[in-house]
């Protein structure tokens, strides 16, 4: 009786593996700035991205990945949404993590690496690509805690952290946009889906990768 | 001198000082910043759904390179520097953004010599004016964008789609300038694939008196190299 008692609700484990949990991030950065010439120009302060639409994907119990899915979050169909193009023939984008399915030819390419910590309930996450210009070092860095709830069938992640971009580039004459300091805050809170990894992984295309 | 010539001699003397107050911005280029406060952005489609990409973006703060060219003693047009707000070097440094759409024919010099009205910008407009006054010691204006094209547009902006930008400044020993404006955009969003904004965006600006003029610099720098 005890056992059961301490296994549900209060101590509920999620069973992360080879699960897809779709919801929204909210980021937050202090300063957008614009450079010219490595001179600092115009900027954006204080702005908040607002419910975007993202997935986080388990690969396994201890491992992961946050997926975009253009269906959801730039396009009904891969022409467009109501008549824009807004984004290429792919529906999935990985953004951070382990790559989700190294056996697809179209996910060859990602070398980034996700892991989570179930005692600590936290997630590391990088975002790293055979076609960087420092393969080696990567483009983001996400740290981030999550807590997990059970109510009756429907199971909930939050997350919340920070994703730090260790190399912001400027063009050769110095000119592009930077963050300062290069890091979002985020947070998101995420459903269980029915969707696996082991099948979406492997799909290609208009309804992969 | 009679009761009646006092009257005409101060009210003349009065006119002839209001006419050189506004006279000072006839003619002449201000460039500053104007930091821009926006309460919520959203991305619509076509069909004015909004695209969730993110959903909105709010508490957004923008300082703005811009530049106030006073055509004359009653007309203005506010031009975004958007060479220094990091758009490609392959755009006109400076982009008309609101304001009165006529260049004076003292202006009318360069490669837009013989042009009537201002090239480029916010050109999905048909009709847009731009005119100041004074009060006092404070100047108002209103410089408002109008669409009455029902056709040649509607892939961009819902017919009859305005905005309107309202303020008011003070100058400064004739060198610095400075004021507040709100900006308003009807229907909001105003079009199809536009940004809305949620409520009044507001901006404060500073700005300082260039050596340069529209007749002297004429609109060259409108036109995309």
């Amino acid at each position: 009786m005890f056992v059961v008692w301490g296994q549900v609700p209060l101590f509920a484990q999620a069973n992360f593996a080879d699960t897809i949990w779709a919801g929204t991030l909210t980021g937050k950065t202090k300063e957008v700035a614009h450079y010219q010439a490595n001179a600092k120009g115009a900027s954006v302060t204080g702005a908040t991205a607002n419910q975007i639409p993202a997935e986080i994907w388990f690969p396994s119990a201890n491992t992961f990945c946050i997926v975009f899915n253009n269906r959801t979050n730039r396009a009904s169909t891969p022409d467009g949404r109501n008549g824009i193009q807004v984004y290429d023939s792919h529906l999935y984008d990985v953004v951070v993590g382990e790559n989700p399915c190294p056996t697809n030819p179209m996910l060859t390419y990602w070398t980034g690496t996700g892991t989570v910590n179930l005692a600590k309930k936290k997630m590391y996450g990088t975002s790293q690509t055979e076609n960087d210009d420092s393969p080696e070092t990567p483009t983001m860095i996400v740290n981030a805690s999550y807590s997990y709830k059970k109510a009756g069938s429907r199971e909930t992640l939050t997350i919340q952290g920070t994703a730090v971009f260790p190399v912001q580039g400027l063009d050769l004459q110095g000119d592009g946009w930077r963050l300062n300091p290069g890091l979002v805050t985020f947070i998101g809170t995420f459903s269980k889906t029915a969707n696996r990894v082991s099948v979406e992984g492997l799909k290609q295309g208009s309804t992969g990768f | 001198m009679n009761k009646q010539q006092l009257i005409i001699a101060c009210f003349s003397f009065w006119l002839a000082l209001a006419g050189t107050s506004e006279a000072q911005l006839a003619n002449t280029i201000w460039r500053g910043d104007a930091k821009l406060t926006i309460p919520a952005l959203t991305l619509y489609d076509n069909n004015a759904d909004p695209l969730p990409y993110p959903k909105t973006t709010t508490g957004i703060s923008i300082i703005v390179p811009v530049e106030v060219w006073f055509w004359d003693s009653s007309k203005f047009l506010v031009v975004f520097r958007q060479g220094e707000f990091g758009f490609s070097a392959e755009r006109a440094p400076l982009q008309p953004w609101i304001g009165e759409w006529t260049i004076p024919v003292a202006a009318r010099t360069g490669q837009l010599v013989n042009k009537q009205t201002v090239p480029y910008g916010s050109g999905i407009f048909e009709n847009q004016t731009g005119s100041y006054s004074k009060k006092g010691n404070k100047y108002s204006f209103t410089a408002r964008a109008v669409d009455n094209d029902s056709d040649n547009n509607s892939n961009v902006i819902y017919p009859g789609a305005s905005q309107v930008l309202t303020g008011s400044f003070t100058l400064k020993n004739a060198q610095k300038l400075s004021g507040t404006a709100s900006f308003l955009q009807t229907p909001n969003p105003i079009g199809p694939g536009q940004i809305s904004v949620a409520g009044v965006s507001l901006a404060s600006f500073s700005l300082t008196k260039l050596p340069s003029t529209p007749s002297s610099t004429g609109v060259d720098d409108f036109i995309d190299p």
